[in-house]
Order: C-alpha cells, then structure tokens, then sequence
C-alpha cells in the first residue's frame, strides 16, 4: 500500500507496524520535520495539494486515506 | 511575546526559518530525546537532479540521549565530504560565492556537542538572512520535571511570558487551543505557502535544505520567501 510506504519511509518505521488506526503523532520517531516530509511524499506519490485544513485533520493514517480520496489520489 | 519552540535541526527547510522569523523569541528543544534517522542531524540537497541526503554523523547517538548529551563524530573526514559534495553540487549556482562561505563556516565549527552546532548553525543562517529573533535552548529554561509533551511546550509559554504560541502545522493535533486559551495563550499554527524557484534545469524538488534555497536565490527574495505563509 502506497500510503504505508510513505509513512515507513517518512518516520523510518517498519511497515508492519502501520495499520489504519495509527495515530500518526503517536510514533515515537514523530516531529514536526518528519511530518513536513511526509505532507511533502504524499503530495508528490498521489499528485495532490492539500490544505492547512487538510493537514489539521490529518490524525490518523485512516483520516490520511480519507483526505487523499476526498483530494482525488488514486492507488492509496 | 510571541513564541516558538521546535527541535533544532541541521540546515532545515525554509518553512523552519519562517517560524523563527514570524516570532519573537524561538526556543531550541535541545533537551529531549533524539531520534535516530530523523531531521536532527540529515537533510536533503538535489544532487543532479536527484534527492541526496547528507548527514552529519554523530558518536554513540541514540533515542535513549537527549540531544544535548550526543557528541559530533570527530573523525576529521566528514567536514571535507560534506562541503565537497555541497560545493560540487552548487558551485555553478548563481548565489554560491555569496552562501558557501556561510555553509561552510558553520560545518567547519569546532564545537562537539550537537545542540550547540546546531544551535550555531541556525544562528550563522538566520545572520546572512538578518533574522533578529533571538535563540535560547530549552535547557536554559529551568524545567517542571513532570511535564510532557503539551504540558511542557505550555510550561516553556509561561515561563517565557508569551502570549502567543507559534507551532508547525504537523502538530495541529497535539495542541488544544483551549488549554492554552486557559492560560492567555493564543494558539497558532504556521502553514507555509508553496515556493518555488529555479533550480538548474531539472524539475523542481520542493522543501530541500535552506542550503539548496540560499543557492539559488538571493536575500532579497528569500526575505519574500521568509514571508510567505499563513497563520492558521
């Protein structure tokens, strides 16, 4: 899953340990740049921009998949 | 008094720099723990077009260390590597002659603790932008032993004084404005707009290093650049 890659590249966490329910500040390899660069990876890996509001609401990695559909990404 | 608090990171995005710059006084989390494989010591530059991460290696770094108790590896190479791939990558960048020197002198420093290097190195590129925000390390500011997370960025606010508090917008929801409108705190968060700008000729690689920015543009338009967000 393309999003999982993202997040396991993005906060250097295995991908076994991401599931939908992930709270994506929860990770104990979470800051504020590690999250800049995920916003970045998400954006370039689906072709979408997303918005303050967009970020904001971006908790968990169910509500990343939620505001990448509703943001047209494909292949999520 | 408008505040910041952030890890310090070496040579971070420009969105990093328009936080300290949008505050009055900008606090280095210098005594928290590190995290390996992070953006505390490694950032991004385009090598011919392509992502290159550089990293400034460290001795005996771990997530068990607080930033300010790790060292900088002192094995006398990774100076020269660094600047030589910096300067090989940018050396026909329009404002090379006037940012490598700058680059340079901070990874040329011969201070050994992390923090202060970094601490430096923020200092050194917010002097060639003249940013005036004063910096100050977290473990200056005497510290509530039992606080965490929320609670200790709004302990770091009061003992300061502020009475706003700026965050990166990757932390919305870590922060409740309530809990710090209760202490007279307003609460905001910082969203930078898109920047773009020329690189050589390949397709643009947003949000690289400042290096990459103070290559390729000057202080004029990164000013501009400086400016270019908003405060949600």
């Amino acid at each position: 899953m393309k999003l999982y890659s993202i997040l396991s590249e993005s906060f250097n966490v295995p991908i076994d340990k991401i599931n939908d329910d992930l709270i994506i500040a929860s990770l104990e390899e979470w800051d504020s740049m590690a999250h800049m660069f995920f916003i970045t990876k998400i954006e370039e890996g689906f072709g979408v921009n997303l918005t303050g509001a967009d970020i904001e609401k971006m908790r968990s990695v169910k509500d990343a998949k939620h505001i990448l559909m509703e943001n047209g990404a494909k292949d999520i | 008094m408008k505040l910041a608090i952030m890890q310090p990171y070496i040579f971070p995005y420009i969105g990093y720099f328009q936080l300290v710059n949008a505050v009055d006084e900008f606090v280095l989390l210098d005594d928290v723990n590190y995290i390996n494989k992070g953006w505390i010591n490694r950032n991004r530059i385009a090598v011919n077009g392509k992502e290159h991460m550089f990293t400034i290696p460290l001795k005996d770094a771990s997530q068990n260390k607080l930033i300010n108790e790790i060292q900088i590896a002192q094995n006398g190479k990774w100076q020269k590597k660094i600047l030589k791939t910096i300067e090989m990558t940018y050396k026909k960048s329009p404002f090379f002659h006037l940012a490598f020197p700058v680059i340079e002198k901070i990874i040329l420093s011969n201070e050994q603790q992390l923090s202060k290097f970094l601490l430096n190195s923020i200092f050194e590129v917010n002097s060639y932008l003249d940013i005036k925000t004063p910096l100050k390390d977290s473990s200056s500011i005497v510290k509530d032993m039992n606080c965490k997370g929320q609670a200790r960025i709004l302990d770091i606010c009061i003992k300061e004084r502020a009475d706003q508090y700026v965050n990166a917008i990757g932390g919305a929801e870590l922060y409740s404005k309530e809990l710090f409108s209760k202490n007279n705190i307003r609460l905001h968060f910082i969203q930078s707009k898109a920047i773009q700008y020329r690189q050589f000729q390949n397709e643009f690689i947003p949000w690289l290093s400042i290096i990459d920015v103070l290559m390729f543009n000057d202080v004029i338009v990164i000013k501009n650049f400086l400016n270019e967000y908003e405060l949600i």
